[in-house]
């Protein structure tokens, strides 16, 4: 008894591990083991194919790029799943998958933080050749740029934003002052507009990105970067140092809490009415002006962050990019182009408010229309700067981030953020 | 001699019950791969300096320099005293109003069961939800807990999780909130199950209220305050979910957590041999304050 009581319970634990093996191998049927395959017609061939796409989650962005895919599987036939993960795992999750060559996905969606290491780890596929004659001269060409490595391209750019100034036109006009054209402007009608019903100017200063961004805007702004053309370090300057002390500045007229606000915060104040001047996001600047949200709409104008005149800011973006392990890499870039030309990144701009990367789009009046900020972008794109993405940029963002929050609270001096931050750096 | 008696006792015993072992194996197959396997790889890529995305790639061989980084690293020794003060601050506060509301609810008669369901919602829900819940509650700007102060007390704009002084004790009263009810729960139950016979003889030789407490029911519940302490330290020493939904560890490094830093040293600068040097260190300390409260189990029953 005791026997066949052992006998069975070893069974089971053979078939569990059988069963194990059998989840976890290579469920994806490969072409050549298909059979009939010949048979078919095109467009049949076309249904069998299934596009697998990481990206993030999060609507509207995550719903807008589903509805996107619809219409790419009307028109194709081509089926596509989305992969999406919350932002925080998304590198973690495609590095993985990419590494251990599953074939998981087919198109990737990268940021800026993790493209280059991509392109150096051969995960993307380079699409130089791939393209079409003439195709990438329909991108502006900063913009395209962006998606290179060593003079190759290996994505296209999407997801365009920069951050921007909004503000009230109704109560600059009341007021009699002009539309801030520089850092002393800014700070002038913050101090004026500050009242016990209204804050100066509403920004970010969270941790995990938005601080940081804000500083990099900054510096942009002022014609410095944190590293020179050569790749040394370069942000123990002067204007390093004037770009902290302005944040420390702004922050006395800013709404309280500050230190924990992202820039759904940063806005959502901006929409009731608390504030004249928002430093946003170009994509959640829509925002102020949906009827649906905010009780400003159509109060609102946009101008680039300008240091003396100058405007300048970071350029944010994301980049549609083909899995050098995708069986499908055709039809991978059939789907990374249909989602970046004109007519679907105009779709996306009334969904979520982010800019395409085609002259095209920025020809279109419909744009101008749908985007009352896009003139205001189109100035900080001149002097704009990619924003940070090497390596080892988060570690560096967690020290000035941390360093610039102390300052706000009076902890530490501008000097001080500036010299930790070049420690860091060059540690 | 006896010795090997004993041996030879023991390797019976082993094929005598065979079939147990049998059903014990796969869950012990599976502790050890998933568990113990584990536990022994961390170990191993501890000694190495070796990025997440690098799996192709040689490890770095760097014996001890992880372990020995951490005695430098302000940030570690900012978080390793958070998560100190954060664990003992909580624990206090639980344990008091958890034991003063498992006693009103042993006293009263009527709805104690809906009563003990309410009570319990906190602990069934997600940290994380928790976290965003009580985001919308601490806003500044439009949440209901600055509106409340302010229509009773006046008190302006309090930035509970943007202020260096306060974003501390705004995520220990969160943590108190969700986590009190697991206290209530089980101090309750012992409570419960204080024989009738000795409370009732208690009675009949005069003694009543604070006396009955002190002398039966906190002798009674005793072992299980333990439990709870042991069970509330390892929680608390992990706490990760609502730091992470709440302040990300700001403003500054107020709200740094051991387990947040290991999380951001891994999956943020991609050093996965640091974050696991990180977490060896952190299993060592949970291991360490459980067995000290284990001895204290031991020693009280």
């Amino acid at each position: 008894m005791k026997k066949s009581v052992f006998t069975v319970v070893c069974f089971l634990i053979i078939l569990t591990m059988v069963g194990i093996y059998g989840c976890s191998g290579d469920n994806q049927t490969k072409p050549e083991e298909s059979n009939g395959q010949d048979n078919k017609t095109e467009e049949e061939q076309k249904e069998d194919v299934s596009l697998v796409l990481s990206r993030w989650a999060g609507d509207p962005y995550e719903a807008a790029t589903y509805e996107l895919c619809k219409r790419f599987t009307k028109e194709t036939g081509i089926n596509v799943e989305i992969d999406a993960v919350p932002w925080e795992n998304l590198r973690e999750k495609q590095a993985l998958e990419m590494a251990s060559k599953n074939g998981t996905y087919d198109i990737l969606y990268l940021h800026p933080f993790w493209f280059s290491e991509f392109v150096s780890n051969g995960y993307v596929v380079d699409l130089t050749d791939k393209l079409g004659a003439g195709y990438i001269d329909e991108y502006v060409p900063s913009l395209m740029d962006t998606s290179k490595a060593d003079g190759k391209i290996y994505g296209i750019p999407e997801w365009i934003g920069t951050i921007l100034l909004a503000y009230r036109t109704d109560l600059f006009k009341e007021a009699d002052i002009a539309p801030p054209s520089g850092w002393d402007d800014i700070l002038n009608a913050a101090r004026h507009f500050k009242s016990e019903d209204m804050y100066g100017i509403s920004f970010p200063a969270k941790k995990g990105g938005t601080l940081g961004d804000v500083f990099s805007s900054l510096l942009a702004g002022t014609g410095t970067w944190y590293y020179d053309n050569d790749g040394n370090i370069a942000i123990d300057t002067a204007q390093a140092v004037e770009a902290a002390q302005f944040v420390l500045d702004l922050s006395g007229y800013a709404a309280e809490g500050l230190m924990n606000f992202h820039w759904d915060e940063t806005v959502n104040i901006a929409m009731t009415g608390k504030t004249p001047m928002v430093i946003c996001m170009s994509s959640n600047a829509s925002w102020l002006d949906d009827p649906e949200k905010s009780q400003t709409v159509g109060l609102w104008d946009y101008v680039p962050l300008s240091y003396k005149g100058n405007p300048g800011g970071i350029i944010v973006n994301y980049t549609w990019s083909v899995a050098s392990d995708s069986e499908y890499q055709a039809e991978a870039i059939d789907l990374i182009k249909f989602l970046s030309e004109t007519p679907q990144q105009i779709y996306l701009t009334k969904a979520q408010g982010t800019c395409g990367a085609t002259k095209g789009y920025y020809e279109d009046s419909s744009v101008i229309e749908l985007l009352p900020s896009a003139q205001a972008m189109n100035q900080a794109f001149t002097n704009g700067m990619q924003a940070p993405s090497w390596g080892n940029w988060p570690e560096q963002q967690e020290v000035l981030e941390t360093e610039l929050q102390n300052m706000i609270a009076d902890r530490q001096t501008p000097e001080a953020v500036i010299k930790a931050l070049a420690a860091k750096m060059s540690n | 001699m006896q010795g090997k008696v004993r041996m030879k006792k023991k390797l019976s015993s082993i094929f005598n019950n065979k079939t147990g072992y049998a059903f014990v194996a796969p869950s012990l197959i599976f502790l050890c791969i998933f568990i113990f396997g584990m536990l022994i790889y961390a170990f191993y890529l501890s000694f190495y300096d070796w990025k997440l995305f690098d799996l192709g790639r040689l490890k770095t061989f760097v014996g001890l320099s992880n372990y020995i980084n951490m005695l430098t690293d302000s940030i570690f020794k900012t978080a390793l005293m958070n998560t100190l003060k954060f664990t003992f601050i909580s624990i206090i506060i639980e344990l008091v109003i958890g034991f003063f509301i498992a006693l009103g609810l042993w006293n009263i008669k009527r709805m104690k069961k809906l009563i003990q369901s309410v009570i319990l919602l906190p602990m069934i829900t997600a940290p994380v939800i928790v976290g965003l819940i009580w985001r919308y509650i601490y806003d500044p700007q439009f949440g209901i807990l600055n509106y409340t102060l302010n229509v009773f007390f006046n008190t302006g704009e309090i930035s509970w999780l943007g202020s260096h002084s306060l974003a501390f004790v705004s995520i220990i009263i969160v943590e108190v909130w969700q986590m009190t009810p697991f206290v209530i729960l089980v101090l309750h139950a012992g409570m419960a199950a204080i024989p009738h016979e000795n409370l009732e003889a208690a009675r009949v030789d005069g003694a009543n209220g604070w006396k009955i407490v002190k002398s039966i029911v906190i002798p009674y519940i005793f072992p299980l305050v333990i439990i709870v302490l042991i069970m509330r330290t390892m929680d608390l020493y992990k706490i990760f979910d609502t730091v992470y939904a709440l302040t990300k560890g700001g403003p500054g490094y107020t709200t740094e957590t051991i387990a947040l830093y290991t999380y951001k040293t891994g999956f943020s600068y991609y050093q996965m041999g640091y974050a696991m040097a990180l977490s060896i260190v952190t299993l060592v300390f949970i291991f360490i304050l459980s067995s000290i409260y284990f001895k204290k189990v031991k020693k009280d029953i």
